[in-house]
């Protein structure tokens, strides 16, 4: 008898363990809940009271990132790229870090590192031609850096252009590439 | 020798009070330096949404479309929790996402510096000038890390 009882017991003390443990669990991702959605009308909520909302859904493409205002595109393909820089009618600029631009760059380009803008910029900015055009590079097409700095430069009122290959497709169509060093490779 | 007994049972309930006070005052720190960090992280970000939104889509992981929704609410996820963490609200469920979260931010950053992506962390700061992501990065989140896991500890583990 006494054996039936504290079997009993022990059963019900079981299942008030596991009753607990659910009901901690269900409040835990009551609590979760609650973040989330909190920070979800948070969020919201407040973007539609600014003055000028952010889209809840933007296109992120790199035409539509690299389109101006009145329309225009600043993405500049490697062909149109090539062509502007046989008839050194462009001036290149790299945005990539310091030590990457030693490493390698397009041969002429100049430094303007995106990271250190508001420091460089008025070292680099009488190099620049006002009237000309400033093609940006950074690594490659995913990179980002050269349409941070083109729109930088743009807004400065330079005419700016990004090439969007980057650094990888000028080097894989072998066109001219230097390191600081002075080492001219014509690849 | 009745003396020595006495003195000695003092010794142990002292140290006790100590060793769980000293538990307290850790854990109540620990609490609140990472709410104090979250709500830091997240002030710039809220104010400056569309700034905030060039840096997520800049970590090239995310659809296009989820990117501006991440940008507006992430930031005041940061807030309500550094709120929580620190009045002491829904802590279970704030130490839970506050681990999930600490431990997403470390691999995205480990992954983008692993395959060589130069971007800016975006976690303090939506100014374009910030310094790019680095191992230094990936240290200070595992301090966060950390602090965060010893609250999971601290509620679920010592206590359960």
């Amino acid at each position: 008898m006494v054996d039936v009882d504290s079997k009993a017991a022990q059963i019900y003390l079981l299942k008030m363990k596991n009753f607990n443990k659910a009901k901690n669990k269900s409040a835990i991702c009551l609590q979760i809940f609650i973040l989330f959605s909190v920070a979800l009308m948070a969020g919201i909520g407040t973007n539609t009271l600014r003055s000028a909302p952010l889209p809840l859904v933007q296109d992120w493409s790199s035409d539509a990132q690299l389109t101006t205002e009145d329309g225009h595109t600043m993405a500049l393909g490697l062909d149109q790229a090539i062509v502007f820089y046989e008839n050194n009618s462009a001036l290149f600029i790299d945005a990539r870090d310091v030590l990457k631009f030693h490493e390698g760059h397009i041969k002429g380009a100049l430094s303007l590192p995106w990271h250190e803008v508001q420091e460089q910029f008025m070292v680099v900015a009488p190099q620049i031609d006002p009237g000309g055009l400033v093609v940006t590079y950074c690594d490659g097409k995913t990179c980002t850096l050269s349409h941070d700095l083109a729109f930088f430069l743009k807004e400065m009122g330079f005419n700016v252009k990004v090439m969007s290959g980057g650094w990888e497709a000028w080097l894989n169509a072998k066109m001219p590439v230097e390191s600081t060093k002075g080492n001219d490779e014509n690849a | 020798m009745h003396n020595f007994r006495e003195n000695n049972m003092g010794n142990n309930i002292n140290t006790q009070i100590t060793a769980k006070s000293m538990q307290a005052i850790f854990y109540h720190a620990a609490r609140w330096i990472l709410g104090m960090v979250f709500i830091y992280a997240s002030y710039d970000k809220i104010i400056h949404p569309g700034a905030f939104a060039v840096m997520v889509h800049n970590y090239q992981l995310l659809p296009g479309e989820l990117v501006n929704l991440t940008a507006l609410v992430l930031p005041w996820l940061e807030l309500i929790m550094g709120i929580c963490l620190i009045t002491g609200w829904l802590i279970p469920g704030t130490v839970i996402v506050s681990n999930i979260l600490l431990f997403i931010f470390i691999i995205v950053i480990f992954y983008n510096i692993h395959r060589g992506l130069d971007i800016s962390c975006g976690c303090f700061s939506t100014s374009p000038g910030e310094t790019p992501v680095s191992m230094f990065t990936i240290a200070r989140d595992g301090g966060f890390l950390l602090l965060s896991f010893y609250l999971y500890w601290f509620n679920f583990v010592s206590h359960a």
